[in-house]
């Protein structure tokens, strides 16, 4: 029996020269460390992890308080809000717009939030917040007559520094990185999926109640382990099936109970009552290609 | 270690790591969202039959021809016909793409072409299936028989095949025992039919012989059964394509019954029973010789082989009360397979091999059901005063047993009759037959 050293020393050998059981021992070592990794990585990375979605930057606190700062300084031209633009600036407006065009991605985007943050019922919302005996009209008076981006930022700036964490708008993190990932789509650094980029319990269960009505499944079958149906879909924005694919397609041509399930689960896609299917229209780029098992299993208490 | 410097070694540990990269990397890549489907809700295939085109056969004969068709796919449960008159177009020629939408909209998931010819003294049928869904042909396949009737089973089969992947059982034959009263006596004869009742004949007509037990060979071509006089117990064998030509076996003393044939039809394996004592037996058609399977105080009977050969089922009472075992064909490794409560008979090995029909009693009452072949997953499928004697169809999906009702009052006998239920329960029908009728079998026409 070969040692561990004498693996290790036969890797400087010429695989010619090597014995049988090296050869043997070697190959199980290799195959274990394989497993070992593999077991590792996925007991490390939660089930639904993406490594590298495209477009989302991490922004640091300290990042942050910086940009704000930055933009702070800026000349107030440069953040227009629909609610305070006063009628006879349009012409300023549109040359401001061509000039938002050139600036870089990331400043749009603060742009974009500001905007945002600034929507007029937002605004009244937050001035009623920070002075709770205003009543409502005075704060109108307030949105209206004084800058509306200094309002915002102070209020941002009460957020971002608050602690509570409790409030029910989405914090000025998620909007930052949510707004940079759609304007900067080169940015390269890794992120988490947030909570809203996977399809919930309740998604899921619709789409499933929508799909167990169309699927007729293939009862009576001998081996109904060996009948579960692998579909490749690629789909359109509406839900509607562009493209399906069996996944083991050659199986088809050589076992008859399986081509008849494959088809019953084809032809549970082209039934008019499930399509489109019941899917989360805004959250396409997580089903745009997706894999339905139809699994009988269960069905019939294997 | 000096090996550790050696160029060799790091050459190959940087190509081992990238073999190691290698494999982790469809690990990194992009996860693709599956869904598991695992609840669903059936719905029989709904088939559509268009106008059939003709040659050479007749508007009866094409009539003949579609009824039968019908009657096959309908009564499986896994196929429905549509109304032809829900159809905006009723003719299609077996050449012709059909407008989908149209039958669609009629709710067909499938059509069937069908053009009916005559050709070399036979009776043509070509056929083609339409997936109307997938909006593709599905299969086109030419058939001959002698027979309208025959034909017609043989498109049935050939439909069923492809939509369920499954090998139709319509063009098949059920032997089983009929009763009669002739005068005082009871008349019980031996009998054969289609399995949907047509084409039925008495096989014997003897006054004072029973006849028990009848079993076809796996080829339908010949069949056995047991006949009981005053005197003595035989084992007869009929070749039915010579036309009931019997042969009696010589198997020695005692009474003989429960026999079958083996998978390759070469022998039989019956149960004997001997000084009070019931034991199995195996007998060579072609060398004459008998071997004893099994050697023990309790009675064991009802033998039935696996599809494969390899092994037997059969009935033992060893443990107290009669309950289902398994051994292999030479009578070793016997093992217990059933441990319900309740006297269990008749197993009989599914043509799949995956499972065992069973008869069990239980507090007076019958029924019949199905089991793996090692016991679990046991189904009740029929009860009833008196349901007995399990037959698989040929492809192993569906079971006919006889049912019997009590015997009114004033009459001699109660009514019973044959049914067929399905694997999983849902379809259970009667069969036709022309006086009682108990312990049928059931095999491919030959």
């Amino acid at each position: 029996m070969a040692s561990l050293t004498d693996i290790f020393r036969s890797l400087s050998r010429p695989i010619g020269t090597r014995s049988l059981s090296e050869l043997v021992v070697f190959s199980a070592l290799c195959h274990l460390l394989a497993f070992l990794a593999t077991s590792l990585t996925a007991w490390f990375f939660p089930r639904d992890f993406i490594p590298f979605p495209a477009g989302v930057e991490i922004v640091t606190e300290q990042q942050l308080q910086q940009r704000l700062s930055q933009h702070r300084t800026r000349p107030k031209e440069e953040v227009t809000l629909e609610s305070a633009k006063p009628k006879e600036d349009k012409e300023k407006e549109e040359k401001e717009e061509k000039k938002e065009i050139k600036e870089s991605p990331k400043k749009t985007a603060l742009k974009k939030i500001a905007s945002k943050k600034a929507s007029p019922k937002k605004a009244i919302r937050k001035t009623t917040v920070k002075t709770n005996k205003k009543s409502p009209k005075s704060a109108d008076k307030s949105t209206d007559s004084s800058d509306p981006i200094e309002d915002i930022l102070a209020s941002l700036e009460e957020e971002t520094s608050s602690d509570d964490g409790q409030s029910s708008e989405p914090s000025f993190d998620a909007s930052l990185e949510e707004a940079l990932s759609e304007e900067s789509p080169d940015s390269s650094e890794p992120q988490f999926l947030s909570s809203e980029q996977i399809l919930t319990a309740s998604e899921l269960a619709a789409f499933r109640k929508h799909i167990f009505a169309c699927w007729s499944p293939p009862i009576g079958a001998p081996s109904l382990e060996n009948l579960v149906v692998d579909l490749d879909l690629t789909l359109d924005e509406n839900a509607y099936v562009i493209e399906v694919r069996v996944i083991d397609r050659s199986r088809m041509s050589r076992d008859p109970f399986f081509r008849s399930a494959a088809e019953s689960a084809l032809r549970t896609l082209s039934d008019s009552a499930c399509s489109p299917l019941k899917l989360p229209l805004g959250k396409y780029a997580l089903w745009e290609r997706t894999i339905l098992r139809f699994d009988p299993r269960r069905l019939f208490g294997l | 270690m000096p090996y550790l410097k050696s160029p060799f070694f790091l050459l190959r540990l940087s190509l081992l790591a990238f073999c190691a990269a290698l494999l982790l990397l469809p690990l990194a890549s992009h996860a693709q969202l599956r869904i598991d489907i695992h609840q669903g809700t059936f719905r029989p295939i709904r088939l559509s039959i268009p106008d059939i085109e003709r040659e050479g056969f007749s508007l009866g004969q094409a009539n003949s021809v579609r009824k039968i068709v019908e009657s096959d796919l309908g009564t499986s449960g896994l196929i429905n016909i549509i109304d032809r008159d829900s159809l905006l177009y009723s003719k299609l020629s077996l050449d012709m793409v059909p407008d989908f939408a149209s039958f669609r909209i009629a709710g067909a998931d499938a059509i069937l072409s069908l053009y009916l010819h005559k050709g070399k003294g036979a009776l043509r049928a070509t056929l083609q299936i339409w997936d109307v869904r997938l909006q593709r042909p599905l299969a086109r396949e030419d058939l001959d028989a002698r027979s309208v009737r025959t034909l017609a089973h043989k498109i049935s089969d050939s439909i069923y095949h492809r939509l369920t992947g499954e090998r139709g059982y319509f063009n098949s034959r059920i032997l089983y025992v009929s009763e009669s009263l002739r005068g005082k006596r009871l008349w019980k004869r031996l009998a054969i039919m289609d399995y949907d009742g047509a084409n039925h004949r008495f096989l014997t007509n003897q006054r004072r012989t029973i006849v028990l037990n009848p079993r076809f060979s796996s080829d339908g071509k010949t069949a056995i059964y047991t006949a009981l006089t005053k005197k003595s117990s035989s084992i007869r064998l009929i070749d039915l394509s010579r036309g009931k030509r019997e042969t009696v076996l010589p198997l020695g003393a005692g009474l003989v019954y429960a026999a079958r044939f083996s998978p390759n039809g070469k022998s039989i394996i019956y149960a004997q029973s001997l000084s009070g004592n019931s034991e199995i037996f195996t007998y060579s058609l072609s060398s004459g010789k008998r071997r004893r399977l099994t050697i023990n105080r309790a009675i064991d009977t009802s033998p039935s082989f696996s599809p494969d050969g390899g092994y037997i089922s059969f009935v033992s009472d060893r443990s107290g009360k009669p309950q289902i075992y398994t051994m292999t064909r030479r009578g070793g490794n016997v093992q217990r397979v059933s441990f319900s409560a309740g006297s269990f008979s008749t197993p009989v090995w599914s043509p799949r091999g995956d499972k065992i029909a069973f008869t069990r009693q239980l507090y007076g009452r019958f029924a019949v059901g199905v089991m793996d072949i090692d016991g679990s997953n046991m189904r009740i499928l029929s009860e009833g005063f008196r349901v007995e004697g399990p037959s698989w169809s040929p492809n192993g999906r569906v079971l006919v047993f006889f049912k019997k009702d009590p015997t009114p009052k004033g009459k001699r006998i109660g009514r019973s009759r044959l049914l067929t239920v399905d694997v999983t329960g849902r379809f259970l029908r009667g069969l036709n037959t022309p006086h009682n009728a108990y312990d049928p079998n059931w095999s491919y026409a030959n």
